[in-house]
């Protein structure tokens, strides 16, 4: 998609940026409201696009248009939480959802708080990830490109999140099988 | 990895077919890792359940604030690192034409200065008088005649001798007076050989040796000089056979035309005898003694002037007769013989060590170069390293 913008964009003088903005605003949106919250994610999510117009010249298309918006977005995220020092919490879990089942395990529920809690102790990077693959839904490779880091690391480092969240829910006699 | 550390990523379907296969078939065999498998279902699916997906907001802003950013001229539409590509080209390109640029200007204005020293002063052409009595404006840098600028035909026939300075005309006076001097330095296998053959060259020629001396300060390089006096007319080939007794190592050769100085000298002779002539009548017609007596010392002092001006003549006529020709012969040192049988190691070494030599000297070039032009590729390459630096942040 974003190749077809591009190539459009390259034979005339002036970029469609419009496009890409009514294409993506939403992820990107909502990808800001995870990590900067509800009150600066429309910020963050213009200063993104904005600097993703800058860049379109240097753009190589070798990922998708999402996930090199993701990673703009990603930088401009970390800025502005430097810039206002934010917290790094975990706003962006529901309390009122209701619980999963999975088939065959009625019986397994995860409590949304001790859920909670268990994803604040991560670290920042464990806890990226998580979202970044989970609730993003980007894939191992995506998420290397996004963070700038190996394969290899992003499948390390889901490993042991995982590990450390199951080891946080058992502390809270959530780890129910 | 190990097993369990994959179980992630089979859950998440990352990994190889290959790999996926034996961690289905080791999750097959141990009910632990079905459980935590399971788990990691359960989990995951949590997460993604309990993500909220608030409603967006804000497009509106985001679609002025990209329309708001003007379209760049296609000058700046570019990367910075085509930025610093064009700033390293325009770098180079000023390194390479600006010496260039410089010497051309400075060889332009060199010429200029060089052809304006060589131009004339502009001055008025001077009045001169010609021979009839008239006065006209003559070329300028014409010759004088007794404090009087010549005119061109008047500079010209006394330069051929045919006109005195008084502007009388001179019978035929034949060929050109030229005083010749020359000297000669020669390499030879024995100086005083060398000046026993010249000195038998100049007498065959008709001349003679008016100066001769040999001098040996040391035994490695003795040193003949010789003044040789040889007719005019034999100058050229005295000069070939000097040159043909060894090699050359200077040579010089002047001329002094002396024809003008002989055609004065023989006017004012035939003014003074002609002087002469005169007081001898008035002294043959005298009567007083005192007459006698003035005349007979005014008498004398013309003979003296034309004994004077006699002597200055035959001077200049023996020295344009007889050319003079100053000759060194300095012997050549004899050189042993190099051992040929430790010639081509020592070649070798001596070849081996100069290129080495060079290549050190290239080395060190090199260095000089690359520091000298440091304030050009040193800030183009901080500026490559920063925006690569920044691109691998970003």
């Amino acid at each position: 998609m974003l190749r077809a913008v591009f190539s459009r964009t390259r034979s005339e003088e002036r970029p469609d940026i419009e496009s890409l903005v009514r294409e993506h605003y939403d992820e990107v949106w909502r990808f800001c409201y995870r990590r900067v919250g509800e009150a600066r994610a429309a910020d963050a999510t213009q200063e993104t696009f904005v600097t993703a117009q800058k860049r379109i010249a240097s753009y190589q298309g070798r990922s998708e248009a999402r996930t090199w918006l993701f990673g703009i977005a990603l930088n401009c995220c970390r800025n502005l939480s430097r810039k206002h020092r934010l917290e790094d919490t975990v706003d962006w879990l529901s309390p009122n959802r209701p619980e999963p089942r999975i088939e065959g395990h009625q019986d397994a529920v995860i409590d949304r708080l001790a859920l909670k809690r268990a994803l604040q102790s991560l670290t920042p990077e464990h806890r990226e990830v998580v979202l970044l693959h989970e609730v993003e839904g980007l894939r191992y490779e995506e998420i290397a490109r996004v963070q700038g880091v190996p394969v290899g690391t992003v499948k390390s480092r889901l490993h042991h999140a995982f590990e450390r969240l199951r080891n946080a829910l058992a502390d809270c006699g959530e780890d129910r099988r | 990895m190990s097993i369990r550390e994959d179980l992630k990523a089979f859950v998440d379907g990352e990994l190889t077919p290959e790999r996926a296969a034996q961690v289905r078939a080791a999750i097959d065999a141990d009910p632990e890792l079905r459980r935590e498998v399971t788990f990691m279902k359960i989990l995951s699916k949590s997460i993604q359940e309990a993500a909220q997906e608030p409603t967006p907001s804000g497009m509106e802003d985001a679609l002025r604030a990209v329309s708001s950013t003007q379209a760049r001229p296609w000058l700046f539409a570019r990367t910075p690192l085509q930025y610093v590509a064009a700033a390293a080209v325009v770098c180079l390109l000023a390194v390479v034409f600006f010496p260039i640029f410089a010497q051309s200007k400075y060889s332009a204005k060199n010429s200029a200065e060089v052809a304006a020293s060589k131009m004339p002063a502009t001055a008025p052409p001077p009045m001169v008088e010609r021979l009839d009595g008239s006065v006209a404006a003559g070329p300028a840098g014409a010759p004088a005649v007794e404090g009087r600028a010549m005119d061109a035909e008047v500079a010209k026939s006394y330069r051929a001798g045919e006109i005195a300075r008084d502007g009388t005309v001179m019978p035929e006076f034949g060929p050109r007076s030229i005083v010749r001097t020359a000297d000669l330095s020669v390499r030879v296998k024995s100086a005083a050989e060398a000046q026993a053959n010249a000195t038998t060259m100049a007498q065959g020629l008709g001349g003679f040796v008016e100066r001769s001396e040999l001098s040996a300060l040391n035994d490695s390089e003795p040193v003949a000089s010789i003044t040789l006096r040889v007719p005019e007319s034999r100058f050229d080939q005295a000069m070939k056979s000097l040159r043909a007794l060894g090699e050359v190592e200077s040579e010089s050769v002047s001329g002094q035309d002396v024809t003008g100085q002989i055609v004065d000298v023989e006017a004012r002779l035939r003014t003074l005898r002609g002087e002469e002539e005169q007081y001898r009548q008035i002294l043959r017609s005298a009567r007083k003694i005192g007459e006698v007596l003035e005349v007979r010392d005014r008498l004398g002092q013309v003979r003296q002037e034309i004994e004077v001006l006699s002597a200055q003549r035959a001077s200049l006529k023996n020295l344009a007769a007889l050319s003079t020709i100053n000759a060194r012969f300095t012997q050549r040192v004899s050189l042993d013989k190099a051992d040929d049988s430790t010639g081509w190691a020592d070649e070798t070494w001596a070849g081996a060590v100069r290129g080495l030599q060079g290549v050190g000297k290239f080395l060190g070039q090199a260095a000089i170069t690359i520091f000298v032009f440091s304030p050009v590729w040193l800030p183009i390459a901080l500026v490559i390293w920063l925006i690569a630096r920044r691109s691998k942040a970003s």
